[in-house]
């Protein structure tokens, strides 16, 4: 399953995480990190998802409504 | 595009919401709806009395709040009130569910079609509840308001905010969302209010 992840990006390795295409051991061997959490962590944080997961599923009016009603502080929360 | 007027209020109907947000120090969030948020005077109680806020941290966040946040009078909150008056030993176990039951029967009685309840809850027992069951209600439970929050990018913080709730209860909690009467994949308020 490992790919040959020599001169990939770390775009390149999130999404073939992603896809499938490599386990979980390899993208964390390429990104030195010793953490699920922290895999899960950074896989999110660039707008990816681990592979299988669905992401959560939120209606067309959950979102409106909160978009509606949402004045988010000019403070950042 | 101009908008049709909506009547939208957020209702806590129970204590786990803010007890939830006053564990991640985060109660300011419920200040950035742009709706009044209503909560009934038991669950109030509930929520501020010394037992369950020894240091006043829930009773000071909710302060905050201002007038964003409305304390909602009800027979069974100013009836419990009276009797601790007589009796400090008098207990008030169920009476946020009965205080939040009949706000739910004046809203059923006295809201009009463009009314939407959108009640943030965590308690399962919620949804037996009389205001879970009114026409239009919207259900969201916390970890779905701040989930959805972030994917809207209205919260940047949401996904860690949701691992500080989660890293404080033994099991996570699994994000909840009934959305208000659809058809289809619109719902009919919705449609009605925002022309969408």
């Amino acid at each position: 399953m490992n790919d040959n992840l020599a001169g990939c990006s770390l775009a390149d390795v999130l999404e073939r995480l992603e896809k499938g295409r490599i386990g979980h051991q390899a993208a964390m061997e390429w990104l030195n990190i010793e953490s699920l959490n922290d895999l899960v962590e950074i896989m999110h944080a660039n707008g990816r998802l681990m592979p299988g997961h669905q992401p959560l599923k939120v209606s067309a009016a959950t979102r409106a409504l909160l978009k509606a009603i949402w004045e988010p502080h000019p403070t950042g929360y | 595009m101009a908008r049709k007027h909506v009547d939208i209020a957020v209702i806590i109907p129970d204590a786990s919401p803010v007890l939830t947000l006053a564990r991640i120090g985060r109660i300011d969030l419920l200040g950035s709806f742009a709706v009044p948020i209503q909560m009934v005077d038991q669950v109030h109680y509930e929520v501020t009395k010394p037992e369950n806020d020894p240091l006043g941290a829930v009773a000071d966040g909710l302060r905050r709040l201002h007038n964003r946040l409305e304390i909602v009078e009800t027979s069974v909150g100013v009836g419990f009130q009276i009797r601790k008056a007589r009796d400090p030993s008098t207990k008030s176990s169920n009476l946020g569910e009965i205080a939040i039951d009949e706000y739910a029967t004046e809203l059923a009685h006295t809201t009009g079609p463009g009314f939407v309840p959108l009640v943030l809850f965590e308690d399962p027992d919620v949804l037996k509840l009389r205001i879970a069951q009114l026409k239009d209600v919207h259900l969201l439970n916390t970890t779905a308001w701040l989930l959805t929050l972030h994917r809207e990018g209205l919260l940047p913080d949401g996904l860690a905010l949701v691992e500080a709730i989660n890293a404080q209860r033994k099991t996570p909690m699994v994000p909840f969302e009934k959305a208000a009467l659809t058809k289809k994949i619109r719902s009919t308020w919705l449609r009605r209010s925002f022309d969408r």
